[in-house]
């Protein structure tokens, strides 16, 4: 041994021993020690062959509206209803898996699996993903099509210093939809090589498509436009995992490139303030992500688990840079280099470790390090740039880099204190280092006990109440231009005080219950201005009742409020602002479900309602409230499926969905309603949607009853 | 002993330090060897399976919500290390030995293991039979999960016998999660939150529910690298780089659903104006005078507020877009 590991001394073997003994595995009956000779398994109803199940159908959506097609890529009018999901077996352990879900919609998924169970494991995935913001919405630009990222205005526009003189705005204002549509396709392979090892490798990519509310701001005035998005993002992941007796590994190369296809956007300037006729922004470059990530974990001797994880990765983009202005006239030179040359290295380093080494003792702990360090070489504009494309500021500048190096702690005991009542106390601690920030180190420290009740199996009640101080009173160096008796929220003394509560309950056979509920306050009581303080109480809670077979009547509810209070300076001489903010929402949900009702019917019936309110009101000399932004959110489904035989059911269903709000960001806003914004004209959310549906599923093959060997 | 090996400019390892890794390797490759098999006298007492495997359990078991755990993976037989692989344990390689199960009635019918919360068997040892198999998952880290602490069973959430496990499909996932987690189900209705009402992400594309290194249990390494798996167009480095972003998006963005656009924390301009105090518009004291209808309109109030002219609030990579208007 001493020629193999000369750097080993004696006490290190003493601690391989140690470490060998302790993790000693806990010795239980394997299949090889049973006598199962007699197990022939003759009424097992394995699978084998193959069996598909197809709905089809029509559904009609009442009407368009951008909130809810949003994701459910429900628009307006008439839909095909299409599903299907099936596998085929075979005896020796090969099988195809596949499913397709809303195929007759734009939200559509799909998956087909084949592999041999145990061993090899390929995937194919789609996923398309509808993104729908507007459809009220109206505007004068045109995208062109042959670049894909200039905004045009129509020939013959009139500029003007107001969008009251933008004498043509309202003859070429055309209705334009906001959103996007995202697909992705994915290919998943895992090899299991032996009982311990194994191989994965995963590739997806992501092409997003559509558009956005695009805004530029000119000094003065500011323009809301369709702003084109045209992005694909490839991501690969690949490596090996190994599993023993009580430890396992995984080691995990994992690559995201993010390849956008718009490189910057411009458009014409309709107002005249400046004399820009044009603008131009810079889009999200492309980048690229790489990560090294092993994780581990390992069983010890005295109930003790570790786990660990590293992260090494590395973030870089070398997308051109535009030129400093699309007003050649103002152009300050040339560029200091042709693209920032982005490079960042981002690490995680994390082990946790939770150990029961007596009955009634656990502790858990944590202990975690972030580093995020850019290291992108500095590029200074030394002739200066160009404000908004219409000034050339001649200060030299250098953009700043920002890097921190976060180090968590955590540490918790308990104790059961007699049967099913254990306390616990933990404590946390967390310091952020950043770099070119106002504050270069806060440091928090939170410590909390509570109580967790299991009395018996189906209860089970945890309340914590802690404390957590957060200080960053070392050093202080805002911004020369920033008000010194500012805080920023992240980076200032903050005092909170906290409570849980969860409550999980079965108090009879029939009846399930669970309780939710959390108390938080913030005072930031050094900050003369900024975040002053702030409170967030929630509770929500479900009870689902089982009276009989196939029969579950649930009802949900929550209840939540959330206040705050800044304070600003303005003017000459200051003057305080205070503005106070109480956002409040609720929620109720009753449903049921019945399947199998007389062996042919099955009926579900959904209600959901959700409420919320925002009101701010305002001190600025004299007080001030804002209008309440609302909304009232109703949804009601209903289905009923009936059984006509052993294969084929019919299913009916009805929704009915309603949104009412109110914002006063939006209320009333057209395009030219505001001297200075030539706005987009989006309307409040408010909608209110039928959805009629009758399908058709019919199972092919059946459950199989093929006796096993 | 006092060589130093280097890696890269980061990374020392001294001899000393690598001699106790290498002892605490040796330890842990242990761990990896093969189980010894179970004592003569352990077995001698062992309590006994029955004699036919899943056919005596078949008996009486044979109700439909129970036979259909043969359209899962746990049943395979071409699979040798499922429970019914050939020569596994069957039904009792989860539920443990059922000999006397199987001689015994009435009420002195002895029990098996069983799943769920109103089975009667602790939970850790429901979950003991799981994690026999499972616990090698590499992605999981369950014993320091909030789940193990909080004394959840596997079968709180799978249900192992059901030929669709609704925990693992995207779009019923969060029906199984909101059982619990009443306030997210409340928070999924909120009018700005990610589609898990509409069933395109489930719980598990951001979290693990099996226990992870980070805080709150995400999958990926940070906060930032959560939401960049989904938006990479928000990742960086920009040349201007907007430092809360840098750092956190949460401090911002409430990723659970909020009741303001964008899933912000607070309505625009006052959550800019937490953070920016600059003389100038910055600082003003924005009012519904500023609102339609108001006296006097404003760009810094209505649409987007600041973004209507700082459009780039994640950071610009224009060489102008220092105050991320372009």
């Amino acid at each position: 041994m001493n020629g193999q590991f000369s750097g080993i001394r004696s006490r290190n073997v003493l601690l391989a021993a140690a470490v060998a003994a302790i993790l000693s595995p806990i010795q239980v009956a394997t299949a090889a020690e049973v006598d199962t000779s007699e197990w022939k398994c003759t009424q097992c109803p394995f699978q084998e062959g193959g069996e598909a199940s197809v709905r089809l159908g029509y559904g009609d959506v009442s009407e368009d509206a951008a909130k809810f097609a949003d994701y459910t890529g429900l628009d307006g009018g008439g839909y095909l209803i299409a599903d299907i999901d099936g596998q085929t077996r075979t005896e020796s352990g090969w099988y195809l898996a596949y499913e397709g879900r809303k195929l007759g919609l734009d939200s559509r998924d799909g998956v087909m699996t084949i592999g041999k169970e145990g061993v090899f494991k390929a995937s194919l995935s789609y996923d398309a993903i509808t993104k729908r913001t507007y459809d009220d919405t109206m505007s004068p630009f045109t995208l062109s099509q042959a670049t894909g990222n200039q905004l045009s205005l129509p020939t013959g526009w009139v500029r003007a210093s107001t969008t009251a003189g933008m004498t043509q705005l309202a003859s070429t204002l055309k209705p334009v939809d906001i959103g996007h549509d995202r697909e992705k396709a994915g290919l998943s392979l895992d090899w299991r090589l032996s009982k311990s090892f194994g191989l994965f490798a995963n590739f997806s990519r992501e092409d997003k498509e559509g558009n956005r509310v695009g805004t530029a701001g000119n000094f003065t005035t500011a323009l809301q436009m369709p702003e084109p998005i045209d992005s694909a993002t490839n991501t690969y992941e690949f490596g090996f995992n190994w599993t023993g007796q009580a430890a396992h590994a995984r080691l995990a190369y994992y690559v995201q490139k993010y390849d956008n296809q718009v490189n910057g956007v411009s458009w014409d300037n309709p107002f005249t303030t400046f004399s820009a006729t044009s603008g131009r922004m810079a889009t999200s470059p492309d980048n690229e992500s790489k990560q090294l990530i092993l994780s581990a974990g390992v069983r010890l001797a005295l109930d003790t688990s570790l786990g660990f994880k590293a992260v090494m990765g590395s973030v870089s983009q070398d997308a051109a840079l535009l030129p400093y202005t699309i007003t050649a006239s103002l152009s300050p030179g040339a560029l200091p280099r042709a693209s920032l040359n982005g490079d960042i290295s981002v690490n995680h380093y994390a082990l946790t470790m939770s150990s029961r080494p007596f009955d009634k003792i656990r502790v858990r702990g944590a202990m975690r390090f972030d580093d995020r360090n850019d290291d992108t070489p500095a590029i200074t504009f030394a002739n200066g740039y160009v404000e908004s494309d219409m000034g050339r500021m001649l200060a030299s500048v250098t953009p700043q880099r920002y890097s921190y190096k976060r180090r968590q702690g955590e540490l918790e005991g308990e104790y059961e204190v007699l049967d099913g009542i254990k306390l616990f106390v933990g404590m946390r601690g967390e310091d952020l280092k950043r770099s070119n920030q106002d504050v270069d180190k806060t440091t928090e420290g939170t410590g909390y006990s509570g109580l967790r009740i299991l009395p018996a199996a189906g209860v089970s009640l945890t309340m914590r109440i802690g404390e957590t101080h957060r200080d960053a009173a070392d050093a202080r160096t805002p911004e020369s231009w920033e008000n010194a008796n500012f805080w920023k929220y992240n980076q200032a003394n903050r005092d909170r005080d906290f409570l849980d509560i969860k409550l999980a309950w079965t108090p009879a056979e029939s009846v399930t219950l669970s309780l939710d509920g959390s108390a938080a306050n913030d005072a930031y009581t050094l900050s003369p201005y900024g975040l002053k303080e702030g409170s967030d109480r929630r509770v929500a809670a479900n009870v689902a009742w089982m009276p009989k077979e196939g029969l579950t009547v649930y009802a949900d509810g929550g209840y939540q409020i959330m206040q705050a209070t800044q304070t600003n300076q303005t003017g000459t001489p200051l003057s305080t602002w205070t503005a106070e903010h109480e956002d409040v929402y609720k929620t109720l949900g009753l449903g049921a479900k019945w399947t199998n009702i007389g062996d042919k019917w099955d009926v579900s019936i959904d209600y959901a309602r959700a409420e919320s309110t925002g009101e701010i009101d305002t001190v600025a000399g004299t007080a001030s409230s804002f209008p309440d932004n609302t909304t009232d959110f109703r949804s009601l489904r209903i289905g009923v499926a009936y059984r006509v035989n052993e294969a084929l059911r019919v299913g009916v269903g009805y929704r009915q969905e309603k949104l009412e709000s109110a914002d006063w960001a939006l209320q009333g806003l057209q395009p030219a309603t505001v001297a200075t914004l030539l706005a987009l004209g989006a309307d409040p959310y408010n909608y209110n949607v039928d959805v009629i549906s009758l399908s058709f599923r019919y199972d092919f093959g059946g459950p199989k009853s093929q006796k096993g060997e | 002993m006092t060589n130093t090996i280097h890696f890269g400019r980061r990374l020392r390892l001294s001899g000393r330090a690598l001699g106790t890794a290498l002892a605490v390797a040796a330890g842990l490759v242990l761990i990896g060897a093969p189980r010894v098999s179970v004592a003569a006298d352990d077995q001698a007492t062992a309590p006994a399976y029955s004699k036919k495997g899943a056919d005596t359990c078949l008996k009486c078991h044979d109700d439909a919500n129970l036979v259909s755990i043969f359209k899962t993976k746990h049943a395979q037989p071409g699979n040798p290390d499922a429970p019914f692989g050939h020569g596994q344990l069957q039904c009792e390689a989860c539920h443990g030995p059922g000999g006397l199960h199987a001689t015994t009635k009435g009420k002195d019918r002895a029990p098996v293991i069983n799943f769920g919360g109103k089975s009667g068997t602790p939970v850790a040892v429901q979950n003991k039979q799981c994690l026999g198999c499972h616990e090698g998952d590499t992605k999981h880290q369950w014993a320091a999960s909030a789940h193990d602490a909080a004394n959840v069973a596997c079968a709180d959430c799978h249900s192992s016998h059901a030929a669709v496990d609704k925990v693992r499909k995207v779009g019923s996932q969060q029906e199984i999660c909101f059982t619990c987690h009443a306030t997210q189900k409340a928070n999924a209705l909120k009018p700005y939150a990610h589609p898990l009402r509409q069933g395109e992400m489930a719980c598990s594309s951001c979290h693990e529910p099996h226990g992870s290194t980070t805080k709150a249990a995400l999958k990926a390494a940070t906060i930032n690298e959560t939401c960049y798996s989904c938006h990479p167009d928000q990742r960086g480095p920009f040349v201007w780089e907007h430092a809360p972003a840098t750092e956190n998006c949460a401090l911002c963005h409430d990723s659970h659903g909020s009741i303001h656009p964008a899933m912000l924390k607070q309505r625009g301009p006052f959550q800019c104006q937490q953070c920016h105090s600059v003389q100038g518009h910055p600082s003003v004291a924005y009012g519904p005078s500023g609102i339609v209808g108001g006296a006097a309109p404003s760009t810094a109030v209505l649409a987007g507020n600041c973004t209507n002219c700082h459009t780039q609030v994640h950071g610009s990579n224009h060489p102008s877009g220092r105050s991320l208007t372009r």
